[in-house]
């Protein structure tokens, strides 16, 4: 086989991008004090940092986070949490360390116990970044609460700094529950008529289940939506849901699927095969 | 100093190259830089998206280099043809063959070029532009770059097409840049060689029109002129080698004087060795039975040029492959021959007395020209139609004949007579399948009188120059009566060879009819198989020198 003369200098070229490519900008020991300089120098902002098996805690003081009119999270202090997440985000991908949930928790340095907290999946970083998701639904993925935590004070006197350790079922389940609340807030077919009480979810022994409380205001046992009685309805749509996320988490661990109504103990209960049926729209859940 | 030169050259030459290489390597160190300061994530994620960028860029550039090429190039078929350094050419005067008085012709000029020192020291001036005239398909291009390997110069190859243009002016720049070209490597290396292919193109007489017609023809063939004439001795040693199959008398005659194409080499058909000689080398290049007797097939393959003997060793391979054969043997040269002269085999349904008829025709062909004619052998008789004719008599040229006696010329009218005799002697009545013969019996009685004093009537001259007006002389100063008596002539020697043949043909029924015998049995009878026969009954082919 006989090389061009340019094939040399090509092959050096490639073999220099491969090799200042491999190397990770924040290995294992400096992740901590990555994120702590990157927050310093670029949002000025002073942060403690734990992790906790594959989950990176964040935890960041600000004077004033809420207004205290409106009660409204301040726009200054959002842009705050939205760099800190930012450099959470960065140091999880260019790491070596496996990370797979960082948690960014704001708490107002008045009252320790009101928090922001935000927690992404670094998997969902990572297609977002590819394309592979849309601004939405890479926002719909992200679980954000806003939360009195007794806790939150505790540690603030002690020092110490405590935040939950999520696996992908966990990371999961609390999705779910703000997206059904979501779509019983958004839905305009189900404002003003349903409000949701609670919503729980747990995965055990292979059954990601979720138990629904959800009240009518106002609206007659008789009304019907869509054709449907509205117990049907809500069961549907909190279904749809729930295997909506265990779908695109493709969350194999889950052998069933089950949702209960709180209100009459109505279920329904699908297999992970009726799961994959639905997505390749053989059959409807209904 | 030389050294210095050259790289001078490269420079002027490359320097669109020099900059966009300098650009790339910039901008890729830029790019490693600009990699090196990103997080490991995004140099990943980077790295990962470019094969797909790489893809988008080159797609953006093929349709853009597409759009450009067909709209401002005039399409693909404008690519300017590149520099070729003589030592790549790898065509050497070894393989040059069957044309041996060019090469010796063309050898004088590699001498020269290589002798440039020791010429210009006694005074002697380069040849300047070389003219290689001659059928298509007898090896000029293939000269030229042997010519080019020999001297071991930069040859630059061009088709005078290449400078036709719709926009007049075109062609001339392109000219001009050439031979800029040309000049800057001579200088470098010594000397240059520019072949321009198919000149006629560009150097037919210039014609001058008012309403603009042949305009960029005229203006390209100035140019060249120019050009032939501005190279001085100092501008290195520049041969232009044009080549051409239009006839010298079509070409300008600015071109051919001295100074410019000053030498012409004819290279003509090969003859008979040459013809061998090509036949051997194709021959070596595939495999084929070494029984086959390669003198017979240049023998028959006379007036054939070098390509056309290439297309039938070509064209004897496929049939080989398709016949599911390993080696080419003679059936499948034979049959490429037929192949290339008569076309595909177009087996019409015949009846038994139809083909029985056209066997008595052939056969009555194929006995006049073996038993007389003194120019043509019997290379094939065959009674497989083909095109638009049900059989043929395959006559060759013994030799190559520049010429045609009288003898020959009434052997060609009895030939042309013996199917219609044969016809009428077995049958008692003949078929519309002697009109082309009548028509060439006719035409060469005619021609043989009226031009060429070959009559009994003592009219000797051209008559063919009374035409219409226009023509040398008006008919009507042709007398009626010396109309009259050409035509009794051409009558005269039609009845004269009718006789003849007849006599011929009741003389030898027994070999008509053994022929028809053997043609009904296996339809063709090649040149071994006919004069196997002839020589069954004691009968030898006519000898040339015998005439």
């Amino acid at each position: 086989m006989k090389f061009n003369g340019a094939v040399w200098p090509l092959l050096l070229l490639f073999f220099s991008i491969i090799n200042i490519s491999c190397a990770p900008t924040y290995p294992k020991e400096k992740i901590i004090e990555g994120v702590k300089s990157l927050c310093e120098k670029e949002y000025n902002v002073a942060v403690e940092v734990a992790i906790e098996e594959s989950t990176m805690g964040v935890r960041m003081p600000i004077e004033g986070l809420f207004d205290a009119e409106t009660f409204q999270i301040n726009t200054k202090s959002f842009d705050k949490i939205t760099g800190v997440m930012l450099s959470a985000s960065r140091v999880a991908l260019s790491s070596d360390k496996s990370i797979d949930f960082y948690t960014v928790i704001a708490h107002d340095k008045k009252v320790p116990g009101a928090e922001v907290v935000m927690t992404r999946y670094v998997h969902d970083l990572r297609r977002f970044f590819l394309g592979d998701i849309s601004r939405g639904e890479f926002t719909k993925r992200m679980v954000f609460d806003v939360r009195f935590n007794p806790q939150g004070i505790i540690d603030t006197w002690l020092g110490s700094f405590t935040f939950k350790q999520y696996s992908l079922a966990d990371f999961m389940i609390t999705q779910i529950q703000r997206r059904i609340t979501d779509e019983f807030r958004e839905n305009n077919d189900l404002v003003g008529k349903f409000k949701v009480m609670s919503c729980t979810g747990a995965f055990d022994n292979g059954i990601l289940s979720f138990v629904v409380d959800i009240s009518r205001e106002g609206l007659p046992m008789s009304e019907l939506i869509h054709g449907k009685s509205w117990r049907d309805k809500v069961l549907e749509l909190c279904m749809q849901k729930i295997t909506y996320v265990a779908y695109i988490y493709s969350f194999e661990e889950a052998a069933n699927i089950q949702v209960i109504n709180k209100f009459d103990d109505n279920r329904i209960k699908i297999s992970k095969n009726e799961i994959n049926q639905w997505r390749k729209r053989r059959i409807r859940i209904d | 100093m030389l050294l210095h030169k050259r790289m001078k050259i490269f420079f002027l030459d490359h320097w669109v190259k020099i900059a966009i290489i300098t650009a790339v390597v910039l901008l890729v160190a830029a790019a490693i830089y600009g990699l090196s300061t990103l997080e490991s994530f995004y140099r990943h994620m980077t790295l990962a998206t470019l094969p797909l960028q790489i893809l988008i860029v080159a797609v953006n550039a093929m349709i853009f280099v597409y759009m450009y090429m067909t709209v401002f190039r005039g399409g693909f078929a404008k690519l300017d043809k590149g520099l070729v350094k003589g030592e790549k050419v790898a065509v050497s005067f070894k393989d040059v063959i069957g044309i041996d008085e060019a090469k010796e012709e063309c050898w004088e000029v590699v001498e020269l070029i290589k002798d440039r020192t020791k010429l210009q020291k006694i005074g002697g001036k380069i040849v300047r532009g070389i003219l290689m005239l001659g059928p298509p398909g007898c090896g000029k291009t293939y000269l030229a770059k042997a010519v080019a390997t020999e001297a071991g110069i930069p040859f630059i190859s061009m088709s005078a097409s290449e400078f036709t243009e719709i926009f007049v002016g075109v062609g001339a720049s392109r000219m001009r840049k050439l031979f800029k070209k040309a000049r800057r490597l001579a200088e470098a290396h010594g000397g240059c060689i520019i072949f321009i292919d198919e000149l006629d193109a560009i150097a037919r007489k210039r014609s001058f029109s008012y309403l603009g017609g042949g305009m960029e023809t005229n203006t390209t063939q100035n140019q060249l002129l120019v050009e032939m004439d501005g190279l001085k001795e100092d501008q290195g040693n520049i041969v232009i080698i044009g080549a051409t199959n239009a006839p010298e008398q079509e070409l300008d005659e600015a071109l051919k004087r001295p100074g410019r194409f000053d030498r012409k080499i004819y290279i003509d058909r090969p003859n008979l060795e040459g013809r061998e000689a090509v036949f051997k080398f194709y021959l070596s290049k595939i495999r084929y039975d070494k029984s086959i007797d390669v003198s017979k097939l240049a023998k028959r393959a006379v007036y054939k040029s070098p390509a056309d003997i290439m297309n039938i060793v070509k064209e004897s391979a496929l049939i080989a492959t398709r016949n599911k054969k390993d080696t080419v043997t003679l059936k499948e040269m034979s049959e490429a021959m037929d192949r290339i002269d008569w076309g595909v085999k177009h087996r019409k349904f015949m009846t038994a007395g139809e083909k029985q008829m056209t066997a008595y025709h052939e056969a009555g062909h194929g006995v006049v020209v073996y038993l007389t004619h003194p120019a043509d052998d019997v290379f094939k008789i065959s009674i497989v139609s083909r095109k638009g004719f049900l059989g043929a008599v395959q006559k060759q040229p013994k030799e190559e004949l520049h010429s045609r006696s009288k003898q020959a010329l009434l052997a060609d009218i009895r030939t042309s007579l013996a199917g219609y005799i044969a016809e009428k002697i077995k049958y008692g009545t003949t078929s519309t399948g002697v009109s082309s013969d009548f028509k060439n019996a006719m035409a060469i009685a005619h021609q043989m009188v009226w031009a060429f004093g070959m009559g009994e009537t003592g009219l000797v001259g051209d008559y063919t120059i009374y035409g219409p007006e226009g023509f040398p002389v008006s008919a009507s100063q042709l007398a009626e009566s010396t109309k009259e008596k050409l035509n009794a002539e051409t009558q005269n020697i039609i009845h004269k060879c009718l006789l003849e043949t007849e006599d011929l043909l009741k003389k030898e029924w027994v070999i008509v009819e053994r022929l028809v015998k053997e043609l009904l049995e296996k339809e063709e009878l090649e040149y071994d198989e006919v004069d196997k026969i002839f020589k069954e009954y004691g009968k030898s082919s006519i000898k040339i020198n015998e005439v």
